[in-house]
């Protein structure tokens, strides 16, 4: 084990602020298992299969890990488009 | 903060009941939800059977089972025990407390010290503390604990974020004076604000039960319950859990005096597999030393520890030292930690009642 490690949210931070929509969109193609290219910042979330309840979950955990961000429900339900997440990916 | 250690009370036996009322929730959910979407879905959460309380079965009836073969399994006199502590949400009646009825059923003596608590999630790890306590204190010797509940009579079949999770059981933990060095850490949190996050919100004093509130109603999300069902915001619990869980395990870790390299099993309130997992991950402890068992029993609130122990580390911990730390957490919102080496532990097999 390398430890525990709950204060790295910060530097974590730091790093995603220089991420491009590109690599946004890349990593929430891979949070909902999607292959490359799925997404584009003009999806609509609702047209996506693979976006339900867990993949809410996962959004929570990668803004938490990626963004050292604590997404809310009512925040997540007012979620419209790929576009809008990649707003609060920052 | 609400801190403990103890050095001189430990776990001796642990005994788990469910009732003898297996149900597949595939089978139980497919006239409300798309059959895809639940088989996805169980595979992430993990629950594929759950255990339902039949008629007329109540909570102490389970605890009642579990505590007469712990006793026997580990050779109790029952004159020798004198506390017993009753932690569950579905509590026989409002009043008396289930822990007086509990007493008398297992025809323990008089002078024990009985006590009923409402708590869900964080349950054992309270009740471990309280055990403890009162050993500590000297104020008891020996005491049995119950925990745990039959909340699927508060379930909707028609929501899925508690229908998919849910199911019933109860323990009974064995907890005795030691002069042996058997140390234990506790640390223990509330935050009320969360209250409402995971609810029934009527059906007694706030909200008297009505015709009104006995109504079916769709939510946002298209899960269909009545204001006396059990109500669980997923999303706020998950983002609860995340936050707190890692820190306060950190934290009992250190108090302790162990680092986390110290070790052995992290056995965690197995409230569904995919936030288990996410939790791991946050707090850097590898899968291999945190047992699930979601697919067997389902979540059975506040019992989920001691099933754990039961079904995954029976063997171990009968022969080994086993060093593992413990969280419940959830309704209340309420949550809680635990550091202490496990041996000599008797585990009776899991009974069918």
């Amino acid at each position: 084990m390398n430890g525990f490690n709950t204060q790295d949210t910060n530097g974590a931070g730091r790093e995603a602020m220089i991420m491009t929509n590109f690599e946004k969109i890349a990593l929430l193609e891979e949070m909902m298992e999607l292959g490359e290219g799925s997404l584009s910042e003009e999806t609509v979330l609702a047209d996506i299969e693979e976006w339900d309840s867990m993949a809410a979950l996962s959004l929570i955990f990668l803004m938490s890990e990626n963004f050292g961000k604590e997404l809310k429900g009512p925040q997540i339900r007012k979620l419209k488009t790929i576009k809008d997440i990649i707003d609060i990916m920052v | 903060m609400s801190r403990a250690k103890f050095n001189n009370a430990k776990i001796k036996g642990i005994c788990c009941a469910v009732p003898n009322n297996p149900i597949s929730i595939e089978e139980m959910v497919k006239p409300y939800f798309d059959e895809n979407y639940v088989k996805k879905t169980i595979n992430i959460i993990g629950a594929k059977q759950l255990y339902y309380a039949k008629e007329g079965q109540t909570t102490s009836d389970l605890g009642y089972a579990a505590a007469e073969k712990l006793i026997a399994d580990i050779g109790w006199k029952k004159q020798s025990i004198d506390g017993l502590i009753f932690i569950s949400q579905t509590p026989d009646y409002i009043l008396p407390a289930t822990s007086c009825i509990l007493q008398d059923r297992l025809r323990l003596p008089i002078t024990t010290l009985t006590l009923d608590i409402n708590l869900g999630c964080s349950a054992y790890i309270y009740g471990l503390f309280l055990a403890k306590q009162f050993i500590s204190a000297r104020t008891c010797k020996r005491i049995i604990l119950i925990v745990g509940d039959t909340i699927s009579r508060k379930v909707s079949p028609k929501d899925k974020s508690s229908v998919l999770i849910f199911g019933d059981g109860v323990s009974a933990t064995a907890v005795e004076f030691s002069d042996k060095n058997s140390l234990s850490s506790f640390i223990l949190k509330t935050d009320g604000s969360g209250a409402t996050s995971l609810i029934i919100p009527a059906g007694l004093n706030r909200y008297p039960s009505t015709k009104e509130t006995r109504s079916e109603k769709k939510d946002q999300d298209g899960n269909i319950r009545t204001d006396e069902h059990i109500h669980m915001d997923g999303m706020e619990i998950f983002g609860f859990s995340l936050r707190e869980v890692p820190k306060i395990l950190e934290e009992v870790i250190e108090l302790n005096g162990w680092t986390s390299m110290d070790v052995d099993k992290l056995l965690l309130h197995q409230a569904n597999n995919f936030m288990l997992k996410h939790i791991a991950q946050k707090a850097k402890i590898p899968m291999d030393k945190v047992p699930l068992n979601m697919d067997s029993f389902g979540n059975t609130g506040g019992a989920t520890i001691p099933f754990l122990i039961c079904d995954k580390l029976k063997d171990e911990i009968k022969i080994n030292k086993l060093r593992v730390v413990m969280s419940g957490f959830g309704v209340g919102l309420s949550w809680g930690a635990a550091a202490m080496e496990l041996s000599d532990v008797f585990c009776s097999e899991i009974i069918y009642v």
